[in-house]
C-alpha cells in the first residue's frame, strides 16, 4: 500500500473519531459542551485538510513508496516491551515490586540483546539499594509489597 | 528598599540557614530529576519536617528546593527526553537531541547558565519590586487569561516542525483531553463513560512521563541493544560555559529570562506556559543554519531560562497578595501560613526578617544549585554512555515508579502507559507529543477564561475584551506572532520549493 494511501485512511479515522466526539459533546449541559465541540470541530476540519492535500500531492517522492508491513523480531521489539510492561505492572501488586522489578529490568535487557551479565547484575546491585533508600526510606512511599518483596 | 532588604542579607550567614540552605537544595535536585516526582511534593515533604524550625529556616529551605526542583527537571529532559517536571518539557526536544549529537556536556552548561542566571534575576526583581508586581498580577482577569492561553497555543505552530497540520491536530487532541472530567461549571462528567477515576481529569503527569519518558524507552528499544544514546563512550568536564557558547545564545537567555519574568508573576501560568513561548519565540526568529528540532543551543538556553526565570516572579503574587501563582507557590503559602504568617503587603511591614531572609535564600540557593547541580548532572550524564538496552529499562522502571509515587494510584500508571505508546506513534509519525501537552496545559486556562469572560462580560465577551489595555495589548501580540508564523511557513515553503527546482534544473542538465 502507498504512504498516501495510509495516511488519508489514518486522517478518515481522525476525522470519524473526531466528528463523534463533535456530535457527542453537543449533549453535555450548560454549555460544557462547547469547548470540546471547537476541539473536535477544528480537528476534523484539519483531518479534511490533510487527507485532501495528501490526495493533491500524491505524486510526491515521499508519499508513493509503499508502506513496508513486513514482519521482523525488531518492529516487535516495542510491542512485546509494551506487553512486558503491562505484565509487570499487574505483578508487582502480587508478587511485590522489588522482585518484579529485578526479573523485569533483567528480562528487558535481554529481550534487547543485552548479554553483558556482569553489567546488568552491576546495574541491579546499584539501582535496587537506591529505589528503597530514596522511595521507600527517605519519601515514605508506600511500594506493592505482594507475596515476596 | 534595597538598603533595608540589604540589612537581612547577613542572617544567610548564620551555619543553620546555610545547612538548611544546602538540603532544600539538594532534595530539589534529586526530586526534580525523576520523572514524576515534582518540587511541590518535595516542599510538601518538607512540611513536616519544618514544624519545628523557625519561620525564616522552614521557608529558606523549601524556596531552595523549589529553585533546584524546577532545575533539575531538565537533567532527565536532555539526558533522557524524560522531563522531571512540567516545566522542563520543552527542553527535552532540543536538549535530548543535542545528547543523540555527543553534546550533552555542552547542553547541561547552558542549561545550568540559562537556569541560575534567570534565577538570580527573578529573585532580584522579586527582592526590589515585589509590591508593583503584585498589583500587576491583580489586572490580569478572565479575558486575559482566555488570551494568554491563546498566546500559547500559537505555539504548536512552532513545535510542529515542518508538520503543521499534524501539529495542530495534535494541539487539538490536547485541548480535548484537557476537558476530560468532571466539568466544573456544571458539575456534569464529559467524557468519562463510567470510569471512575478519570472524574478529575487527565493529569498532566501520567502525560509528559508517558509522551515523553515511556515513549523515548520504547524508541531506545531499536536498533543495537549496545549502542549508546550519545553515541560517544567519553564526556568533558569542563562544566564551565565558553564565552563563545554564551554569546552565540545571548539574545535566545535574554527573551528567555523575559518571558519567565513576565509569566511568572500571572497566577496559573507560570514556568510550564513560560517554557513553550519562549521556545516557539525562538523558533520563529531562527535564522539559516540554525536546527531548531535537531539539537540547538539557542531553543535549549530560552527554555531553560524561561523556567528558572519565573521561579522568583511566581513567588510575588504570594507573598504580596496571598494568591499562589503555581501548585508549590500554594504549598510556600500553606507553609508560611503554618508558621504563623499573615501573607500579604503588611507581611513586608510586620515580618521584614522573614520575607528578606527567605528572598536572599532564594538567591543564594540559585548560586548554590548552580555550582552542586552541574556537578551532579555531570555524574548523571554517564547514563547517556550506557548501552541503550539497559537504559531503556530503566526508564519504563522510573516512569511506572514515579508515576506510582506521585499519586499513589495504578489509574494514573495505565494512563501514563497509554500516552507511552501513543507518544511511541505520535513520535513515528511526525504528530507533535508537545502539541499534546501544550493543549493540555493550556486548555483547563483556556476554558476557564473563557466561560469566566462570558459570565462577567454578560455574553457580550469581544466588547468587553476591547475595554481593557492588557487585552489589547495580547491581542497585539498574538496578531504579531500568527504573522511571523505564517511569512516563516511561508519562506520556508518558497525556500524548499526554489532547493526542489534547482535540483530539478541539476538533475535534468546532469541526465
Amino acid at each position: 500500500m502507498p504512504r498516501y494511501v495510509g495516511e488519508i485512511i489514518a486522517a478518515a479515522a481522525i476525522s470519524l473519531i473526531a466528528g463523534f466526539f463533535f456530535w457527542y459533546s453537543a449533549s453535555l449541559p450548560a454549555g460544557g459542551g462547547l469547548f470540546p465541540q471547537f476541539a473536535t470541530g477544528c480537528t476534523t476540519l484539519l483531518a479534511v485538510y490533510w487527507a485532501v492535500a495528501t490526495f493533491l500531492r500524491r505524486g510526491e517522492p515521499g508519499r508513493v513508496e509503499p508502506i513496508d508491513f513486513r514482519p521482523t523480531y525488531e518492529k516487535f521489539k516495542p510491542v512485546i516491551v509494551v506487553a512486558a510492561t503491562v505484565a509487570y505492572v499487574i505483578l508487582m501488586f502480587v508478587v511485590g515490586f522489588f522482585v518484579t522489578t529485578a526479573l523485569y529490568i533483567a528480562a528487558i535487557s535481554l529481550i534487547l540483546g543485552v548479554r553483558n551479565w556482569r553489567l546488568v547484575g552491576l546495574t541491579l546491585i546499584v539501582v535496587m539499594p537506591l529505589i528503597y533508600l530514596f522511595f521507600v526510606t527517605f519519601l515514605g512511599a508506600r511500594l506493592p509489597p505482594g507475596y515476596a518483596i | 528598599m534595597l538598603p533595608e532588604a540589604l540589612g537581612y542579607a547577613p542572617a544567610l550567614l548564620s551555619p543553620d540557614i546555610l545547612a538548611v540552605l544546602l538540603i532544600g537544595v539538594a532534595v530539589g535536585l534529586v526530586i526534580g530529576a525523576i520523572p514524576g516526582l515534582s518540587p511541590p511534593m518535595a516542599i510538601a515533604l518538607m512540611i513536616p519536617v519544618s514544624f519545628h524550625m523557625p519561620a525564616e529556616r522552614a521557608l529558606v529551605m523549601m524556596v531552595s528546593c523549589y529553585a533546584a526542583g524546577i532545575y533539575a527537571g531538565s537533567f532527565s529532559a536532555i539526558l533522557l527526553r524524560a522531563p522531571g517536571t512540567s516545566a522542563s518539557a520543552a527542553s527535552a526536544i532540543e536538549g535530548y537531541e543535542l545528547t543523540k549529537r555527543g553534546m550533552a556536556v555542552e547542553a547541561i552548561r547552558i542549561s545550568t547558565f540559562a537556569s541560575v542566571v534567570g534565577g538570580l534575576i527573578s529573585g532580584f526583581v522579586l527582592l526590589l519590586l515585589a509590591p508593583p508586581l503584585a498589583r500587576v498580577a491583580l489586572l490580569f482577569g478572565p479575558s486575559e487569561y482566555f488570551l494568554i492561553a491563546i498566546l500559547g497555543l500559537t505555539a504548536i505552530a512552532s513545535v510542529s516542525f515542518g508538520a503543521l497540520v499534524k501539529g495542530l491536530i495534535s494541539g487539538m487532541f490536547g485541548l480535548f483531553l484537557a476537558t476530560v472530567g468532571i466539568d466544573l461549571y456544571s458539575g456534569f462528567p464529559r467524557f468519562t463513560f463510567g470510569i471512575t477515576p478519570l472524574s478529575s481529569g487527565i493529569g498532566i503527569m501520567p502525560a509528559i512521563i508517558g509522551l515523553f519518558a515511556f515513549a523515548q524507552g520504547l524508541e531506545l528499544c531499536l536498533g543495537p541493544a549496545h549502542d549508546t544514546i550519545a553515541g560517544v563512550t567519553r564526556l568533558s568536564w569542563n562544566l564551565m560555559p565558553k564565552w563563545s557558547e554564551i554569546m552565540r545564545v545571548r539574545w535566545s537567555l535574554l527573551r528567555g529570562w523575559g518571558c519567565g519574568l513576565v509569566l511568572g508573576i500571572i497566577p496559573a501560568a507560570g514556568a510550564s506556559v513560560a517554557q513553550w513561548i519562549a521556545y516557539a519565540w525562538e523558533i520563529r526568529r531562527g535564522r539559516p543554519g540554525d536546527q531548531f528540532g535537531r539539537g540547538e543551543l539557542k531553543g535549549l538556553a530560552a527554555t531553560e531560562g524561561s523556567n528558572n526565570g519565573s521561579t522568583g516572579t511566581s513567588l510575588v503574587p504570594m507573598f504580596v497578595l496571598g494568591i499562589p501563582g503555581g501548585i508549590s507557590a500554594a504549598v510556600i503559602l500553606g507553609a508560611l501560613i503554618i508558621h504563623g504568617l499573615q501573607p500579604g503587603m503588611r507581611l513586608f511591614s510586620t515580618n521584614p526578617d522573614v520575607v528578606y531572609t527567605v528572598i536572599w535564600g532564594f538567591i543564594l540557593a540559585n548560586l548554590v544549585m548552580g555550582f552542586l547541580a552541574a556537578f551532579m548532572a555531570r555524574v548523571l550524564a554517564y547514563a547517556t554512555v550506557f548501552p541503550k538496552g539497559l537504559v531503556a529499562p530503566l526508564i519504563m522502571v522510573f516512569s511506572v515508579l514515579g508515576t506510582y509515587v506521585n499519586s499513589n494510584n495504578v489509574f494514573d500508571v495505565w494512563l501514563m502507559l497509554a500516552f507511552g505508546v501513543l507518544g511511541y506513534f505520535m513520535t513515528a509519525f511526525r504528530f507533535s507529543t508537545a502539541g499534546v501537552l501544550l493543549g493540555l496545559i493550556l486548555g483547563p486556562i483556556a476554558e476557564n477564561g473563557f466561560r469566566d469572560l462570558m459570565v462577567v462580560s454578560h455574553g457580550n465577551p469581544v466588547l468587553f475584551t476591547l475595554q481593557r489595555p492588557i487585552s489589547l495589548a495580547l491581542i497585539g501580540l498574538i496578531v504579531l506572532v500568527v504573522y511571523y508564523s505564517s511569512r516563516q511557513t511561508l519562506r520556508e515553503r518558497k525556500d524548499s520549493e526554489t532547493i526542489a527546482s534547482v535540483a530539478d534544473d541539476r538533475g535534468a542538465a546532469g541526465g
